[in-house]
C-alpha cells in the first residue's frame, strides 16, 4: 500500500501552480463571477491543506480539489438549502458527479492538457512566431529585433508551425489560438 | 480520477485523430452514456466548439493574470493562517505561544514558495514517490567534429548546427568553425569528416549538397567535405534524421546512401529517420516522405522499397516492413520524447542516452509498454514523473560520479 503523502508548503505551492488554472476555469463555468471563482478555488486549496495528510497520490488530490470546488460552486449558486460538505470518503466519487457538472470538469482537464502542449514551444520559436503573425514584422525586422540570422528566423518559425500543426493535426485552429495574447505573453 | 484521466486522454487523441479503432469505440461508448457527454464530444471535435473552450481557458484570469494569481495566493495564505490558529487554539492553550512562530514560518515558506515557482521554472519537487537525490539536467547542443588529420573540435553549445561548404565549415549563423584546407591550388580535395554527439548531445549538419542531418545523442556521422562522383555516401552509427535534397545529374539523379551496421538505405530526395545504435539489435529506418530502398548489410537479399509511413526493421539478415506513425520516431528531432506503446526497456535506453545515465533493473519488471510525451529539455524528474503514470517506479544513485537510474519492479 502506498503511504500517504504529507503535503508540505512547498508542495502546496507546486500543486497550486499546476492545478489552479484548470480549477479556476471550471469554477468560472459554474459561477460566472471572476472574484467568486477565485475565492472558491483558493478556499479549495485551504481545505486541501487542512486535510494534507489524507492523500496517497496526486490523482486523489486533484479529485479532492475538483470536488471541493464543485461543492462550493453549487453551494453558491443554489444558496444554502442544499449544503454540500466534504466527505473525504467521497473522493472516489468524482466520476459519479452529475453529468452536466462532470462534463465541465472533463472539459477543464482537457483544456489544461492542450494548453500545456501549446506552451511547450521554446521561447525563441514563440517569439519569432508572435513577431511574424501578430506584429507582422518582416524577416529582416525580426532578425534585427532578436539579433538572429534569417536562417535562424526561418528555422524557428517553421518549427513552431510544425509543432502546432502536430498538436491540432489538420485543423487551422492552431493559428487563431496562437494569436491569443495571454497565452503568448504570460506563459512561463 | 483515473477514469477521468482516461476520458481526457481519449478526447485529446480524438481531436487530433490519433485513436485506434478500439479507443475510438471506448470513447463513443462513453459518449453514449449521457447526452451531456455526447455534447462535449461533439463540441471538442468541432473547430468552433474547441476554439470557444480554449478562448475561455485563455481568458480565465480576466484582464490581469498576475493580479488574479496574487489575490488567490493571498487568500490561501490567510486561510491557512486562520486554520492553523483555530486548530492551535483547540489544542492546549499553553502551547500556543510555542507554536505560533512555526505556523508563521510555514506561511512564509508557502508565500515564498509560490513566488519562486512563478518567477523561475525551477524543477519542482515531485509529490509522487520519486525523490531524486539530485536532479539530472537534460542534454543539449553538444558535439565534436573530427577532422581527417585526427584533430577534434568541440562545437559551440550556443549553436545547434554546422554547415559544410566547399573548403569551410561554419555554424548556421555564418561564424567559422574551421577552414579545411588551403585553397591556393583551386578546389580543395574532399576529406573525410566525423560529426559525433556524446550522451546527452544533439547537433545538426547541412552537408555540401544542401541535405540536412539531425544527430541524436550518442551518434556519429561520417561524411566527406565534398561529394564527388555519382553517389553521395555517408555512414551512421546511432540515430539521425535525414532531409535529403535530390540532386539531378546527367544520368537522372545522384543517389544518396546511408550505411549503418544493419542496413544500407538508398534514396534520391526524401526525409527519413534511422536508428542504428550498436547496443541495440535492430536497425530501424522510418520513412517520412518520398521513397527509399533498404538493403540488409548482412546476407545477400534484394533491396526493399519503402513507402512513407513505413518502417523497415532489420535484425541480422532479415528485414521486416511495417506501417507506423512516423511522428513517434522523429519527435526527438523536434525536442520531445514520444513514447507510445514503446517497450519499457527501449524507452529507458533513450533516457540513458539523453541524460547520460547508467541503468539497472531491480525486481520483477513488467514488460508493459510506455506512454509519455515529454519535452526533452526538461530535467530528468519531469520525464520520470510522466513514466510513473505508466506504472514504473524509480530510484537514483551515484556510482563513480555517474548518475545511476534504478528501475524498480513489483515487489
Amino acid at each position: 500500500m502506498a503511504a500517504n503523502l504529507y503535503i508540505d508548503s512547498s508542495q502546496l505551492a507546486v500543486l497550486f501552480k499546476n492545478y489552479h488554472r484548470a480549477l479556476l476555469y471550471f469554477a468560472r463555468s459554474m459561477v460566472h463571477e471572476q472574484q467568486i471563482a477565485e475565492e472558491i478555488v483558493s478556499d479549495s486549496f485551504v481545505k486541501l491543506w487542512q486535510r494534507r495528510d489524507a492523500f496517497d497520490g496526486t490523482d486523489k488530490i486533484k479529485a479532492f480539489l475538483y470536488i471541493a470546488t464543485k461543492n462550493a460552486c453549487l453551494n453558491y449558486v443554489q444558496s444554502a438549502h442544499v449544503r454540500r460538505d466534504m466527505d473525504p470518503e467521497a473522493i472516489h466519487l468524482l466520476e459519479s458527479t452529475e453529468p452536466e457538472t462532470y462534463v465541465r470538469i472533463v472539459r477543464a482537464e482537457l483544456m489544461q492538457q492542450i494548453y500545456a502542449e501549446m506552451v511547450k514551444l521554446p521561447e525563441k520559436q514563440r517569439e519569432v512566431f508572435r513577431l511574424t503573425y501578430i506584429e507582422e514584422l518582416t524577416t529582416d525586422e525580426i532578425c534585427e529585433r532578436l539579433h538572429m540570422t534569417p536562417t535562424a528566423v526561418f528555422a524557428n518559425r517553421s518549427r513552431a508551425v510544425d509543432t502546432l500543426r502536430r498538436i491540432f493535426k489538420d485543423k487551422e485552429l492552431w493559428l487563431c489560438l496562437f494569436l491569443l495574447h495571454e497565452l503568448l505573453r504570460n506563459s512561463p | 480520477m483515473e477514469i477521468t484521466n482516461r476520458i481526457v486522454y481519449l478526447l485529446r487523441g480524438h481531436i487530433s485523430r490519433e485513436l485506434n479503432a478500439q479507443e475510438q469505440a471506448e470513447l463513443l461508448a462513453w459518449g453514449n452514456r449521457d447526452p451531456a457527454f455526447r455534447r462535449l464530444l461533439e463540441e471538442v471535435v468541432s473547430e468552433e466548439g474547441l476554439k470557444a473552450a480554449l478562448q475561455a481557458f485563455d481568458a480565465v484570469y480576466g484582464t490581469d493574470q498576475a493580479a488574479s494569481i496574487s489575490r488567490m495566493e493571498r487568500r490561501i495564505a490567510d486561510g491557512i493562517r486562520a486554520a492553523e490558529e483555530k486548530s492551535l487554539k483547540r489544542r492546549a492553550t499553553h502551547r500556543l505561544q510555542r507554536w505560533i512562530p512555526y505556523a508563521a514560518a510555514v506561511i512564509l515558506v508557502l508565500a515564498v514558495g509560490i513566488y519562486i515557482n512563478y518567477r523561475t521554472d525551477v524543477p519542482s519537487k515531485t509529490t509522487d514517490t520519486t525523490h531524486l537525490a539530485a536532479d539530472i539536467q537534460p542534454g543539449g547542443n553538444r558535439a565534436t567534429l573530427k577532422l581527417s588529420g585526427g584533430r577534434t573540435i568541440s562545437l559551440s553549445e550556443e549553436q545547434g548546427g554546422i554547415v559544410v561548404v566547399d573548403g569551410d565549415i561554419t555554424y548556421e549563423d555564418g561564424n567559422t568553425v574551421t577552414a579545411l584546407a588551403d585553397r591556393t591550388n583551386g578546389r580543395s580535395d574532399a576529406v573525410q569528416l566525423e560529426l559525433a554527439t556524446p550522451n546527452g548531445g544533439t547537433y545538426s549538419i547541412t552537408l555540401p549538397d544542401g541535405s540536412r542531418v539531425w544527430l541524436n545523442a550518442a551518434s556519429t556521422l561520417k561524411y566527406p567535405s565534398r561529394f564527388d562522383g555519382k553517389e553521395r555516401i555517408v555512414e551512421l552509427e546511432g540515430e539521425a534524421y535525414f532531409d535529403v535534397r535530390s540532386v539531378k545529374s546527367d544520368s537522372g539523379g545522384e543517389p544518396f546512401k546511408v550505411i549503418t551496421q544493419g542496413q544500407t538505405v538508398e534514396v534520391l530526395g526524401t526525409q527519413f529517420n534511422i536508428s542504428a545504435y550498436p547496443d541495440e539489435s535492430e536497425t530501424k529506418t522510418t520513412l517520412v516522405k518520398g521513397r527509399v530502398q533498404v538493403t540488409s548489410t548482412i546476407g545477400n537479399r534484394p533491396p526493399i522499397a519503402m513507402e512513407p509511413g513505413q518502417q523497415a526493421i532489420t535484425h541480422g539478415a532479415y528485414t521486416d516492413v511495417k506501417q507506423v506513425m512516423a511522428d513517434k520516431y522523429t519527435a526527438w528531432k523536434d525536442g520531445f520524447f514520444y513514447f507510445d506503446r514503446l517497450p519499457m526497456r527501449e524507452a529507458i535506453a533513450q533516457l540513458a542516452r539523453w541524460y547520460d545515465l547508467e541503468i539497472s533493473y531491480k525486481g520483477k519488471l513488467s514488460e508493459d509498454n510506455m506512454f509519455a510525451y515529454v519535452e526533452r529539455n526538461k530535467p530528468l524528474s519531469a520525464v520520470l514523473r510522466a513514466l510513473e503514470k505508466s506504472g514504473l517506479k524509480f530510484e537514483m544513485a551515484q556510482t563513480d560520479g555517474r548518475a545511476r537510474l534504478i528501475v524498480l519492479g513489483e515487489r
